[in-house]
């Protein structure tokens, strides 16, 4: 009797969990802030941070100046090296950013053990539903087709962001997408030496802020029950603070209505300066933290 | 006793279904919204949630530079009408666009030359909707895109 008193409470508070789930803000009241009239209305507002992943940071960065090397990845050794779970979700980002890099740059011969690296840790860690055999087979399938092998790496990464928000475990998605930025913007100033050198690269290395930004605030809701994750935010702000040393004008776009329903926002993009100074940190701090999450020898504490 | 294990098997039944329907909304929109044509894909940064008529949700999102997108909205067939409005994400939070000036289409498309942080503003207001209706009900914002040639070209 006492037995299913306890596991009445238990569902109850789980009940109440449960129920809690997206409710990023409570109720306030909600102001149209537009000119245009829709109505001024009192119900729940709720905020929801978005940001692109991987395969959408390395086809915006991709261009003529960027190069290939497999020097710049991470080595698909160490992707049995991580032994703690917050690490290797980490490096799941990292590795699924590797492979979006390889698949834009064509790379054949690495793209399977790269996508064996992305496989591996995300079986270890409950993304089996997603990275099954059905996938593999598609792979091996599709291995000669790198149209096909792109596509696949970027269905699949979304497959896991829905696997994983279904599942209610948010707090993943932000630790692989940490990774998968700080891999992006490796791989970008990896190939960038001074501030003269690879200007366009560097100026949408300067564009990341703002996904980085989105990022930083979707943690916010993982921050108070994880040191882990206190701390690698508390990393990406520092890394936040570094890529805003850059200086360019402030630029907005124009609004052109096109006809009902569609619209143009022009604008003319300002180039972006970082002193030498600053771009050595910026460097430094990108390369410092890749170094601190992908070391193999790095423990989960 | 027998009424305890009775009460508990519907408070489990009760469970699931209220659990099931909680989450069944996160991937709504990948199953309601309207989708653009194969010249376009899906954007990761789309989303889905629950609201009841008079709320309000915004879904923070980025748009990159040289890029077309086309975004849609969706709702549970009980609300009639959503309103849809897109914002930059800056401190003056500049209007861009509303679909209360397009008939509130559950579309629009748009040509973007600035990377920047926008709003997707979706509401469901009281005019136009049943305002006793009080459930909780799934509402989707669908976001896709396409990157034009030019932006292959920045050096």
């Amino acid at each position: 009797m006492r037995r299913l008193y306890t596991l009445l409470l238990i569902l109850s508070v789980g009940l109440v969990v449960s129920c809690g789930q997206g409710a990023k803000e409570s109720e306030q009241t909600v102001v149209n802030l537009s000119d245009i009239e829709v109505s001024t209305q009192v119900g729940k507002r709720k905020i929801y941070y978005r940001f692109p992943s991987p395969n959408d940071l390395i086809s915006y960065i991709k261009s003529e100046q960027l190069v290939y090397s497999e020097l710049f990845l991470n080595p698909t050794d160490n992707a049995d090296r991580y032994l703690g779970s917050r690490l290797q979700l980490f490096n799941l980002g990292v590795f699924s950013a590797d492979f979006a890099f390889i698949t834009v740059f064509k790379n054949l011969s690495h793209a399977a053990k790269y996508f064996e690296a992305v496989e591996k840790i995300a079986y270890k860690n409950g993304l089996s539903p997603v990275f099954n055999e059905s996938l593999r087979a598609k792979v091996q399938r599709n291995q000669n087709n790198m149209d096909s092998l792109s596509t696949i790496a970027r269905d699949s990464y979304i497959e896991m962001v829905n696997h994983l928000t279904l599942s209610g475990r948010e707090k993943q998605l932000a630790i692989i997408s940490a990774g998968g930025y700080v891999e992006v913007l490796h791989l970008s100033v990896v190939q960038i030496d001074n501030t003269t050198d690879k200007q366009p690269i560097l100026a949408r290395v300067y564009d990341q802020r703002l996904g980085l930004e989105n990022l930083i605030r979707f943690m916010n809701d993982y921050t108070s029950d994880d040191k882990w994750v206190l701390e690698l935010q508390g990393d990406l702000k520092d890394l936040l603070a570094a890529i805003k040393l850059g200086e360019s004008e402030p630029v907005q776009a124009t609004k052109e209505e096109v006809n009902a329903g569609e619209f143009a926002l022009t604008a003319q993009v300002k180039p972006v300066h970082y002193s030498a100074e600053n771009y050595t940190t910026l460097k430094t701090t990108i390369l410092k933290l890749r170094n601190k999450y992908t070391n193999p020898f790095l423990q989960e504490r | 006793m027998d009424l305890i294990r009775k009460l508990l098997f519907t408070y489990l039944v009760v469970l699931s279904i209220t659990s099931a329907r909680g989450q069944s909304c996160l991937d709504f929109h990948t199953r309601t919204c309207p989708i653009p044509d194969f010249s376009y894909y899906y954007d990761q940064q789309s989303a889905s949630f629950s609201m009841k008529v008079a709320d309000t949700t915004e879904l923070r999102a980025i748009v990159f530079e040289k890029s077309d997108y086309y975004v849609s909205v969706c709702a549970h067939k009980k609300i009639k009408r959503i309103n849809l409005n897109i914002y930059e994400d800056t401190p003056q939070r500049k209007l861009l666009y509303s679909n209360s000036t397009n008939a509130y289409s559950d579309s629009v498309k748009f040509s973007n030359d600035l990377t920047q942080q926008v709003i997707f503003e979706v509401s469901i207001p009281v005019q136009g909707n049943d305002k006793d209706d009080k459930r909780e009900r799934c509402v989707g914002v669908l976001i896709a895109k396409r990157i034009r040639v030019e932006a292959l070209k920045i050096d």
